[in-house]
């Protein structure tokens, strides 16, 4: 009886230790995040969330586009939109969208093949998907508006 | 003579079930080798798509209000007032006639 009650009691604890090591590990990649990790998140989106009418703006009216490799950029290169308040609208947008690719490359997945490219191609696919009517977006290698873009893949 | 002849047999019998064994691992083994890398695939960019939607939910939500409220929004200058037409002195004395 009592050889019975020690073995049951081991393979429980043993049990229990798999489980705690296996929750332990998905909550490293889900809500485990460092503080550190999380000011950054924050500042990032704070920092975007200023600069977000200006963005939409200059989106709605055909002068920034959203391009296959995950960031903004002019839709027309060589135009009088190229103001240096665009310019640096997209340069500062930019960065803070590589900041959040290798955030989540580098600290929110727990795998280390995956690289910021990897990341701002997958944003690319979401932003792609998810634009408005009306908004440009580079579709291999050449700006598209997002209506004729659906109309040509039959997405409604 | 007839134990060698025996033992030989014994030895190609069990040489043939070895590799006879060896094949059906071989044919078992290569197979989730082909899987893998693709169910790995998939995981991953799950988990990397999960991750973008909970870091930009916030802004994408506000740039889709924006962007409608945007499209939605009238400016004065896209507003024309037709001129208001003038009545002339006859019509307003038949108005008076009438009164």
């Amino acid at each position: 009886m009592n050889k019975n009650f020690v073995k049951m009691f081991f393979t429980l604890s043993f049990l229990f230790s798999i489980l705690t090591i296996t929750y332990s590990q998905d909550g490293e990649g889900q809500g485990g995040m460092s503080p550190d990790i999380k000011e950054q998140q924050k500042r990032i989106i704070k920092e975007m969330d200023q600069r977000l009418p200006e963005l939409v703006k200059k989106k709605n009216e055909g002068v920034i586009g959203e391009n296959s490799r995950g960031y903004v950029a002019f839709v027309n290169s060589s135009g009088e939109s190229e103001t240096q308040d665009v310019v640096n609208i997209i340069n500062e947008e930019n960065a803070n969208r590589n900041q959040a690719y290798a955030l989540i490359a580098d600290y929110m997945i727990k795998d280390h093949s995956i690289t910021i490219e990897d990341v701002a191609k997958q944003r690319a696919k979401q932003l792609r998907i998810d634009a408005p009517r009306g908004h440009y977006i580079e579709v291999n290698g050449s700006w598209i508006k997002k209506e004729n873009y659906e109309e040509a893949n039959d997405i409604k | 003579m007839i134990k060698k002849t025996l033992l030989v047999s014994t030895f190609a019998s069990l040489a043939a079930l070895g590799q006879g064994c060896f094949h059906s691992s071989h044919e078992v083994d290569i197979k989730p080798v082909e899987i893998k890398p693709m169910h790995i695939t998939i995981d991953v960019n799950v988990k990397v798509e999960k991750q973008l939607t909970d870091f930009f939910e916030e802004i994408d939500r506000k740039a889709e209000r924006i962007s409608s409220q945007e499209k939605k929004m009238v400016t004065p200058s896209d507003v024309t007032i037709a001129a208001p037409t003038q009545i002339s002195t006859s019509t307003s004395t038949q108005i008076n006639d009438k009164k």
